[in-house]
């Protein structure tokens, strides 16, 4: 809110409500300045269509040629719970209203595949990491030397 | 006719009589006058107006004719079935039948007329305004239009020409002169250039679209050769905004798309982003702009190696 002289403006207004939301493009207009973080379209367009800011998700924000000017989209839900049911996850990552996924991808398809050998509740007990090795026994030999 | 006639009617009669023998008078000694100068062959109609000539006959013989029913009347005769009347009868719907044809003819007859009376042709007649060659013709005393090298080599041989060998410039073109140009002047001149570059910047133009209810004017124009691939961004927006999808740029949309904007390929005024400042009071900043610059040269256009201009695609 810091960009006084920052005008919204919105097209393409459509209501839908088989997602339960109101979907529109944005265009900021910026002249002279940088352009917008999201954080702050999401308040201003709150303010313009009386929600909290929870429920707005803005993006795809793009500078047009010459500067000046950004279009981006908007999806406002009707409740935060229709957003958690609909919107794609990565946004709600973004919201920090979900949490990503820890382990890398290769551990992930790991862990999957580990899964496949096993049947039932077993599944559950897969580890996600890597197994760890047991400790091979120090065994000693009448001779006293040592094979680890 | 053996009753007697009212009185107003004998006085009225007498009256007529009077100014018929005066009108007779007169119309005799016309025609006297008329016949002399045909005699002489004053009046010549050989170049005249056929048309003319041939009213004045027909108007002749209507006169005679009506001369001849007159004396008939006169003499207490009948004139039913006379040859004359079927005559006169046919006169009259000739001369009614050839009115417009006198209409048309109007504007010819009024030149010839004046022509006649003024010798020359009027002040607003359409003739006056053909094209004349002539005019296209140097009126230059002394040298023709075809020594314009000699006075050339007068202009740049004798610059000297002065008092006393001050060196005088030679005057070929008329240049402005900006000398008694104060600063304050100059600053203000600046400003109002930079304000109005400002105010019709592509920025402000947005606010009035927003702001102004001024009708919208859509210029249509096409360039020949950003054709396609206008129409093709086109396409490409309005399948963004209406299924609300950012479409995958692929690496040779990138560097297009970073070519349009170096400077050798459209220039400054285009790439910079509006410098509205001059709204403000402020000069504009020529600094900002000479970094900017410097940067996008830095940047420079890459080679693009490989197949090259392959038709953009959607990645779906």
């Amino acid at each position: 809110m810091s960009e006084g002289t920052a005008t919204i403006r919105t097209r393409k207004f459509m209501t839908n409500r088989l997602l339960c939301r109101k979907q529109m493009v944005v265009d900021v207009l910026h002249p002279g300045k940088p352009g917008l973080s999201k954080n702050q379209i999401r308040e201003k367009l709150a303010k313009m269509y009386k929600v909290t800011p929870d429920v707005c998700f803005v993006f795809g924000y793009k500078n047009h040629f010459g500067g000046g000017r950004t279009t981006g989209f908007a999806l406002i839900y009707d409740t935060l719970d229709f957003a958690k049911k609909f919107e794609p996850k990565h946004r709600l990552v973004r919201h920090g209203l979900l949490s990503k996924p820890t382990g890398g991808r290769k551990l992930r398809k790991e862990r999957k595949n580990r899964m496949k050998k096993v049947r039932g509740t077993a599944k559950a007990k897969v580890t996600a990491g890597k197994k760890v090795r047991k400790e091979r026994e120090v065994v000693s030999s009448p001779t006293g030397q040592h094979w680890s | 006719m053996t009753d007697k006639p009212p009185e107003g009617e004998v006085t009225r009669a007498n009256t007529l009589l009077a100014d018929l023998t005066d009108g007779l008078g007169k119309a005799s000694s016309l025609v006297t006058a008329l016949t002399a100068k045909l005699k002489d062959g004053q009046l010549d109609t050989a170049q005249g107006l056929s048309f003319l000539e041939m009213k004045n006959s027909l108007l002749l013989s209507y006169l005679v004719d009506l001369a001849r029913v007159m004396s008939l009347k006169l003499h207490g005769k009948s004139i039913a079935g006379d040859a004359g009347i079927e005559r006169l009868v046919e006169l009259r719907t000739v001369l009614e039948r050839i009115r417009p044809i006198d209409q048309k003819l109007r504007y010819q007859v009024d030149k010839l007329v004046r022509i006649a009376t003024t010798g020359q042709l009027g002040e607003s007649d359409p003739l006056r305004f053909r094209p004349q060659p002539g005019n296209l013709a140097s009126r230059l005393e002394g040298d023709e239009a075809s020594d314009s090298d000699q006075e050339a080599d007068t202009a740049a041989g004798k610059p000297g020409k002065g008092k006393e060998g001050v060196y005088v410039p030679p005057k070929i073109t008329a240049v402005h002169y900006d000398g008694d140009e104060t600063a304050e002047t100059r600053k203000e001149r600046r400003l109002a250039a930079a304000r109005r570059r400002a105010l019709s910047s592509s920025v402000m133009q947005e606010l009035g679209r927003q702001y102004l209810d001024t009708p919208e004017e859509v210029h249509d124009y096409s360039d020949t050769y950003r054709n396609r691939s206008t129409r093709e961004e086109a396409e490409r927006t309005k399948y963004e905004e209406d299924f609300m999808v950012r479409l995958p740029e692929t690496k040779q949309d990138q560097r297009r798309k970073r070519e349009l904007t170096t400077d050798w390929s459209l220039g400054e005024e285009l790439t910079q982003r509006a410098d509205l400042s001059a709204l403000e009071g402020r000069l504009p900043v020529a600094g900002g702009k000479k970094r900017r610059a410097a940067s996008a040269a830095k940047a420079g256009p890459k080679r693009r190696k490989g197949r090259g201009n392959k038709k953009p695609r959607f990645n779906l």
